[in-house]
């Protein structure tokens, strides 16, 4: 354990090396597309616009509610899908770095959050936008999205350190985060309010850690109160995600570069 | 005082099968099967077994012997890649490892993007880095390639490219595979230069290599591996034939 706080402790006196990599991740993603970063919003906005046309009338919500609530949710379902889905990549993709350089581990990592972390900022542009072209005014309640999208990012991060050291081992991971995230999807009120359910059917939404994630993020921006049960299971979601993340991370360390 | 010691250093590497590799016959294996499948324990390479060694300042050290000897896990053990199963690794100093020639590069990137990218591997601040840049450019002799995407180099134009950033900056430390090999006649010798200087600078090499000019141009020292042993150790210019065959045949 000592020697997995060691191995942070030295990737973070080095932080301009993951830095320099992050931005380099997304230059090279760029390179030679016309549109670059514009891809991302672009493609949530046709998906929240076709969303908005077919189903905010059948979920019983106006389309000037409904496509703020869309976006914003797409926005944070973009980013931790990215988190998992990549983050199986996190540590293998690194595999002929770091089978020869003395670099510490962990260093791989925070040079992927960081990579996420610009993707997300320059995709979460489109959230005001809207918020603005729908006249969304949540009032002071909005900064609780803050602390909120803190605790979104490291429990994220947590699950996407987890996904990393579990693929490095085991080959089978990446296709299955990626289909549980395809149903993750559908199961999570990310386009849909969380009342259409049937009664009966509302701890599908209560036990979805990822709901209370976004819904703590989006409901302050939006102007309302989340769900009560999000915060507590938000904050448990995030404690368990990093502990474990750090206890797999202690646990295999040494083994990492044998693996990768 | 730059130094590398290793003090009983084993390696294993599992080996994991095709189907071991999978998370459902793993799974299964726990479940129902866990005596039988790992009855014998997972098969193992033992790539290092007992290795112990010091090198200080002024020590130029040869790894010999047959493939797969060890060679190049030990150079991986010293760059602190790879953590031993047991025994030490201590080292102080700034440690250039010289392994794979293509590991790091980005192949889309151009020659001048990759340059800053294989110092941020190396450690080598970009800030740094770009005082060097002109020099890399000019030895390298890459001309208006530099600016072209690495994909579109030629094996000995990469292979100059990472040599000249590795060598840029002075190196406590360098530790070499195979390297010298590498690239046409020119290059040889440009390198042969450009090596030589660095080597000056760098208080201790180590370097593994088939060559025995290679060896007896750069080192004073030399261990000979075999299935993971030291088997023999000592200065190259006492070896003689009879302790170290591959060296003459060579």
């Amino acid at each position: 354990m000592s020697r997995a706080i060691a191995d942070i402790r030295a990737a973070l006196a080095v932080s301009w090396r993951w830095r320099a990599l992050a931005w380099r991740d997304i230059k090279q993603r760029y390179r030679g597309s016309v549109l670059g970063p514009l891809w991302i919003i672009i493609s949530i906005s046709i998906m929240a616009a076709g969303l908005s046309l077919v189903l905010a009338s059948p979920f019983g919500v106006e389309r000037a509610r409904y496509a703020p609530y869309v976006v914003t949710g797409l926005v944070l379902w973009q980013f931790l899908a990215s988190l998992a889905q990549e983050g199986c990549q996190m540590f293998v993709s690194q595999g002929a770095i770091i089978r020869q350089t003395p670099a510490p581990l962990s260093l791989h990592a925070f040079r992927f959050l960081t990579r996420n972390l610009i993707v997300l900022a320059h995709t979460a542009v489109i959230v005001p936008i809207v918020m603005i072209a729908f006249r969304v005014t949540p009032g002071w309640q909005a900064l609780m999205a803050l602390p909120a999208l803190l605790l979104l990012i490291l429990a994220g991060f947590g699950g996407a350190v987890c996904a990393g050291l579990l693929t490095a081992r085991f080959r089978d991971v990446p296709p299955m985060v990626g289909s549980a995230m395809q149903l993750l999807f559908f199961v999570t009120p990310i386009f849909w309010p969380p009342r259409v359910l049937d009664e009966g059917y509302g701890w599908v939404v209560a036990a979805n850690p990822l709901f209370a994630l976004i819904d703590i993020v989006r409901a302050p921006l939006l102007g309302v109160a989340p769900q009560p049960a999000s915060w507590p299971v938000a904050l448990l979601a995030t404690a368990a995600a990093l502990a474990f993340a750090f206890a797999a991370f202690s646990w295999r360390r040494s083994r990492l570069a044998y693996w990768v | 005082m730059p130094h590398l010691i290793l003090e009983g250093v084993n390696v294993e590497f599992p080996i994991y099968h095709t189907s071991t590799r999978s998370l459902r016959r793993f799974a299964v294996s726990g479940l129902i099967g866990r005596n039988l499948d790992l009855a014998g324990g997972r098969p193992k390479v033992r790539a290092l077994r007992d290795v112990s060694l010091e090198l200080k300042e002024g020590d130029r050290l040869a790894l010999i012997g047959p493939n797969g000897a060890g060679k190049s896990t030990l150079l991986q053990v010293m760059a602190g890649a790879y953590e031993p199963v047991s025994g030490t690794v201590r080292s102080s100093g700034r440690i250039t490892p010289l392994l794979a020639v293509g590991a790091g590069l980005d192949l889309e990137a151009p020659g001048l993007e990759n340059i800053e990218l294989l110092g941020i591997h190396l450690g080598v601040h970009p800030r740094d880095m770009r005082r060097c840049v002109d020099e890399i450019v000019d030895w390298t002799e890459l001309g208006a390639f530099i600016g072209a995407p690495v994909r579109t180099y030629s094996a000995g134009m990469m292979a100059r490219l990472v040599f000249a950033v590795a060598t840029a900056l002075p190196s406590d430390i360098l530790l070499m595979d195979e390297w010298l090999g590498v690239g046409d006649a020119v290059f040889q010798k440009k390198a042969h230069e450009r090596m030589a200087k660095f080597v000056d600078n760098a208080r201790i090499l180590v370097l593994a290599s088939h060559s025995a000019t290679i060896l007896e141009t750069w080192c004073n020292r030399a261990i000979r591996l075999e299935r993971g042993v030291i088997v023999e150790g000592g200065g190259v210019a006492e070896m003689d034939e009879a302790a170290f065959p591959q060296l003459k045949l060579l």
